[in-house]
């Protein structure tokens, strides 16, 4: 057991030692460090002390010793305070308090070698300055904790409320022996625990780091129940196997008591909550709403809840721009090295704000910053919650990301939109511009054909005059000359009324008037206006119509008269002397929807390669020059045209020097 | 003046074309008068009175269709117009129709003398014999008392 107790001592002194000398050596300009430094110190002192006691067996440092063990442990409780004070920025309110724990402490010193302190150096028989030194000791260091609880909100200062606890209840126990209590070296080791646990939250500058403080109470706390337990069961028992329940203990130990840092309950004692609430305020946010509509609207909710939850000044988020960049060139920087982690901003800083958080895009690109401002007086950030606010952060960055995404969709549409308005008012113009085209040129055609007519029909008029003989006999000759420009002038007027229509067709501007048309009457007319012409060629007329029906169509009269005539005048025109030309009526709509109408002639038929290409404009103009008949060719153009614009078919079947059958289908035109 | 000679009025600007049409119809044994404007045309034909008028749609100043709207509106004048055009386009046609011509005569399609014949043709048909021959009327014998 001596063994055990000397090598722990030696441990706990060189920790404590080393931990002390470091923070010396760093010069430190804050006197909490100094003093943390000092309290360290002492419990070198002491543990060195308690070293030297135990391996002098002849009783040679028997005074140094006693010396340097009193200096290390009576002064502990009351530096712990002091430190304690410091770092709760509450020292001058507690000012008499430590001073006097000092004076005390020191009087105490005084009177250590005395028989009212210890009656012997083995310090097996107290005496009242020990009782009363022990009493105001154990007061300081319960002071001490009750501040460290009752302040925690101010400061978090969980990890050194712990570290305390577990170091002064080893020292107690260690200095229990008086009592007659056993020694259990273990105590030695919780004190090394606990000066590193202090000594890393100090140097870190964070005293609250629930998250450390939680596992390392519940492993100490695990060791020391399960060894203490184990041990004093084989002190008893003095049966090895008895060792083996330390493990079980712990592990139960460790378990319970972290669980019971995470329960809510502990929270509540503590006060702790607020974390919680913030993490649940911030989770529920964003799993809610990831979406904002704009960037103030993220701005400002992020800014009510940070400021309410984390009771501090202001949050901010600062979109990098080319324009802002050079402002946060130092922060940019920073971030270079280190993505994800954070800047606490400096003095220089600080009316920026106290924490700088980097919003990145994917992985490196960092698009703005978030910046907490100052929390109240002796309050500072927890790493709880600022594990929450990283959380936060890439939150913020994929909503800013959104945002940038709808705001860049917004624009394209925009810009797509103004395009295309741009578009149709050229599409507009150009519009106009065509109708008035359009329209000049069926004015332009209108006139153009009035114009012309005119003189025409001056010429025909005059030429009338003449040829009625009632100006004046003309003879045979003179009469023949006239008869001829009469023909011509004929011939003219009707190919300009021929170029109209086909103008017209080809513009779409042919209206149809639709009416229910008796075909056997319609082509009756027709047909007696050719009669006319035919002893002139000794040609015969027919209108084979067998069975005398009498179709009805609803179609456009004027364009029906107009096919007919076209066709029955092609027919006459390539009909020589006594050939015969025949309307059939091949099918009405009583028996189809079409009607179909053939004109039959024994003319001089059309070659197979020019049936292809009778239909087009002017088709006849190739043979002009080799027959000489007369026309342009126009006529069956505008019969295939105003067909096919009633959506019905033409065609011909022919064979060259028997004749031709011109067929054309006119569908009834729906209601 | 022939009393019972039937009295045609051309409202034609274009000069050959008036005369022609004066020389068919007085040939035909009409009283004719022309005017080579609208302008005048309305007020000669208030003062002329005639059967029947051959307008023309196409004039400078005032075209075909105002004169017949001004005929219609301004005058208690019941003849019988006949629009003698070379404009084919149906809705010329129509338009002329609807204003209250009587009919519509494309110009080219006819000779003056089948124009004539179209004219004597039309003032038959509207007014009988009667007013074309304007024959003075037989006396009525006076009504017997029961």
């Amino acid at each position: 057991m001596h063994f055990y107790l000397t090598v722990s001592a030696v441990l706990n002194g060189v920790i404590s030692l080393f931990a002390g000398i470091f923070i010396l050596f760093k010069k430190p300009r804050n006197t909490a460090k100094k003093l943390f430094a000092f309290f360290c110190l002492l419990t070198a002192f002491w543990s060195l002390g308690n070293f030297l006691t135990l391996i002098d067996q002849n009783g040679l440092f028997t005074t140094s010793s006693f010396w340097l063990t009193h200096i290390g442990v009576l002064f502990l409780s009351v530096i712990n305070f002091h430190f304690i004070c410091v770092v709760l920025e509450i020292e001058k309110k507690k000012k008499k308090i430590i001073w006097s724990g000092y004076l005390l402490n020191t009087l105490i010193l005084a009177f250590a070698l005395s028989q009212f302190f210890s009656k012997n150096t083995d310090w097996n028989n107290p005496g009242i300055l020990y009782h009363v030194w022990i009493t105001l000791w154990i007061t300081y260091v319960i002071f001490s904790e009750f501040l460290l609880i009752k302040f925690r909100q101010k400061k978090q200062t969980m990890l050194m409320a712990f570290s305390n606890f577990i170091f002064f209840s080893a020292l107690l126990l260690n200095l229990s022996p008086t009592y007659e209590i056993n020694l259990l070296p273990f105590f030695n080791i919780a004190i090394a625990i606990a000066i590193v646990m202090l000594f890393s939250s100090l140097s870190n500058a964070r005293l609250n780091f629930f998250g450390i403080t939680k596992k390392i109470t519940s492993l100490t706390l695990a060791l020391i129940i399960g060894f203490s337990v184990s041990y004093l069961a084989f002190l008893k028992q003095e049966d090895p196997f008895v060792l083996l329940v330390f493990p079980v203990l712990a592990i139960i130990t460790y378990f319970s008591v972290s669980s019971f840092f995470d329960s809510r309950f502990f929270y509540r004692i503590l006060r702790l909550e607020h974390i919680n609430d913030f993490k649940e305020n911030i989770n529920i946010l964003f799993r809610q709403k990831n979406f904002y509509t704009n960037f103030q609207e993220l701005d400002s909710t992020i800014n009510e809840i940070f400021t309410e939850k984390l009771n501090i000044s202001f949050t901010k988020i600062i979109l990098l721009t080319s324009e802002n960049k050079e402002h946060y060139d130092h922060f940019l920087k920073y971030f270079e090295k280190d993505t994800k982690g954070y800047l606490v901003l400096k003095n220089e800083n600080r009316e920026i704000g106290e924490l700088c958080f980097p919003i990145l895009k994917h992985t490196k690109k960092i698009i703005g910053f978030f910046i907490l401002g100052n929390k109240p007086r002796h309050s500072i950030y927890s790493n709880e919650e600022i594990e929450i606010i990283k959380s936060a952060v890439f939150h913020i960055g994929l909503s800013l990301r959104a945002l940038q995404y709808n705001f860049d969709l917004k624009t394209e549409v925009a810009e797509k939109t103004a395009k295309l308005n741009r578009q149709k008012e050229e599409l507009e113009k150009s519009y106009e511009k065509l109708k008035k085209l359009d329209e000049a040129k069926d004015s332009f055609l209108s006139i153009a054909s009035h114009e012309l007519r005119t003189p025409l029909t001056i010429i025909k008029g005059y030429c009338d005059f003449l040829l009625s003989e009632e100006f004046g006999m003309l003879n045979e000759k003179q009469k023949n000359f006239q008869e001829k420009i009469y023909k011509s002038t004929n011939d003219l007027l009707a190919l300009v009324g021929d170029i109209l229509d086909i103008s017209k067709l080809e513009a779409g501007q042919m209206m149809f008037h639709y009416s229910i048309v008796n075909i056997k009457n319609l082509i009756n007319e027709v047909i007696a206006d050719f009669k006319i012409m035919c002893p002139e060629k000794n040609i015969t007329l027919v209108f084979a119509n067998p069975e005398n029906l009498e179709p009805c169509l609803n179609t456009d009269p004027k364009k029906l008269k107009q096919i007919l005539t076209n066709l029955l005048g092609n027919a006459f025109k390539f009909t020589s002397r006594s050939g015969e030309i025949t309307v059939r009526i091949r099918n009405y709509p009583a028996n189809s929807h079409f009607l179909q109408i053939e004109v039959q002639d024994t003319g001089i038929g059309i070659a197979e390669d020019a049936q292809k290409t009778i239909f087009d404009k002017f088709s006849q103009v190739e043979n002009y020059l080799q027959k000489s008949y007369n026309g342009t060719g126009l006529g069956l153009s505008i019969v295939k045209k105003i067909v096919e614009k009633t959506g019905g078919k033409v065609w011909v079947e022919s064979e060259l020097k028997k004749g031709s059958s011109f067929f054309f289908l006119i569908p009834q035109k729906d209601e | 003046m022939n009393e019972d000679k039937p009295k045609i009025f051309i409202i034609e600007d274009n000069n050959d074309l008036s005369e022609m049409f004066k020389i068919a119809f007085e040939q035909k044994g009409f009283e004719v008068e022309v005017s080579l404007n609208g302008m005048d045309g309305i007020t000669k034909a208030v003062e002329f009175k005639p059967d029947l008028i051959l307008l023309d749609i196409m004039m400078p100043q005032m075209d075909g269709y105002e004169v017949l709207g001004a005929l219609h509106n301004n005058t208690s004048m019941k003849t019988i117009v006949v629009i003698n055009s070379n404009l084919e386009q149906e809705k010329d046609a129509d338009k002329a129709l609807s204003m209250g011509a009587d009919f519509y005569l494309r110009k080219s399609d006819y000779t003056p003398f089948e124009v004539v014949k179209k004219v004597k043709e039309i003032i038959e048909e509207r007014m009988g014999n009667i007013k074309y021959t304007r024959r003075p009327q037989p006396p009525q014998p006076p009504p017997v008392r029961p």
